[in-house]
């Protein structure tokens, strides 16, 4: 159970593309930074959808994403902290950032 | 010892990271850790036979990849997925590979005690 | 139970987010009990470590709050030294041996191997890099 960390938005980087394509169905992904954006996109919230997803509140509120906007997306978001990142680090076996 | 997979991601050349992977992964072999490399994406583009890095400005780091025999490096996997995007074929490279499905791959970064991406 | 992290941190000082996040990362293992085994400055983000970094007065100071966790926790702040001296990030011993009249890392940052961060991943319960 691993869980991967992406950083950089999808638009830009294909970090998160490569980070889907060897996604297993009981891995979780956190976005942080501008990867949150993704959370606004149907396409990549589809892709998204089969796996935990979590996402640094403290990103998405900076970025001023609120809960209306995810509300749109229609898949389970968790918002967690940093502190919440910390013990999720732990109960997963390993952390791969891409 | 612990069981250390090396994913690359990007392009040659353009960006310095794979260089900078390709240390990681050479020292981690020589402190006797159990290496497995996957080039992804972009990052298959390494592999290719006759490249002239110093003709875009950047030290020859792919000559190296011959040698990965030397440093105990037996698992060098390959995207499947991304040589057929770019029309590659096992016979373009320039090393010996093995081509992996996504779920090969996948299969690789569960068992791996630590991934690091480049 | 305790468990030991080893952070890695690539993101340069100045141009991205990821190393505040790595700081805020850290910050979070220590509060949550746990201990950072070493802080290893790879990539670009060995510019964290340059004291010649004069962020405005009223921007986040990522050096001086990497210096702040050493001080505080006893963290180790290790950069590679190779990622460094390619980005004009040198020691007062790399300045002597290269022949350069400057300097700009200082303790408690320390210049290291690669290796430093192969053995620290050996032995870490979890490696996490920004």
């Amino acid at each position: 159970m691993i869980l991967h960390h992406v950083q950089t938005s999808a638009l830009n980087d294909n970090a998160l593309a490569v980070c889907l394509r060897f996604c297993a169905p009981q891995d979780s992904i956190v976005l942080s930074s501008d990867a949150v954006i993704a959370l606004l996109d149907q396409q990549w919230l589809n892709k998204l959808k089969p796996f935990n997803i979590m996402a640094l509140a403290d990103d998405v509120a900076a970025r001023g994403l609120t809960e209306k906007h995810l509300a749109a997306s229609s898949i389970a978001i968790n918002l967690i902290s940093m502190n919440e990142f910390v013990a999720q680090s732990l109960t997963h076996q390993k952390v791969i950032t891409w | 010892m612990k069981h250390i997979c090396v994913v690359f991601r990007h392009a040659p050349f353009g960006a310095t990271s794979s260089r900078e992977g390709i240390d990681f992964a050479l020292l981690s072999a020589s402190f006797e850790q159990q290496l497995c490399l996957v080039f992804t994406d972009e990052a298959v583009l390494h592999l290719l036979a006759d490249q002239q890095p110093e003709l875009a400005g950047s030290k020859d780091y792919v000559s190296v990849f011959k040698a990965f025999d030397l440093y105990d490096i037996e698992h060098v996997l390959v995207c499947e997925t991304s040589l057929q995007r770019f029309g590659l074929t096992l016979e373009d490279l320039a090393i010996s590979a093995q081509l992996a499905s996504s779920t090969v791959i996948t299969e690789q970064l569960q068992q791996a005690d630590e991934v690091l991406v480049f | 139970m305790m468990k030991k992290f080893i952070i890695q941190v690539n993101g340069p000082a100045y141009g991205s987010t990821s190393s505040y996040k790595a700081l805020q990362y850290c910050q979070a293992v220590i509060a949550a009990g746990h201990q950072i085994e070493k802080v290893f400055f790879y990539q670009d983000g060995v510019t964290n470590s340059s004291s010649l970094n004069c962020p405005a007065s009223d921007e986040v100071n990522l050096y001086q709050l990497w210096l702040r966790l050493a001080n505080e926790h006893n963290v180790p702040l290790i950069n590679c030294v190779s990622a460094a001296l390619r980005r004009g990030v040198l020691s007062q011993q790399d300045a002597y041996e290269s022949n350069k009249a400057h300097w700009n890392v200082d303790a408690p940052f320390v210049m290291g191997g690669l290796g430093e961060l192969v053995t620290g991943i050996e032995q870490a319960d979890r490696f996490v890099s920004f």
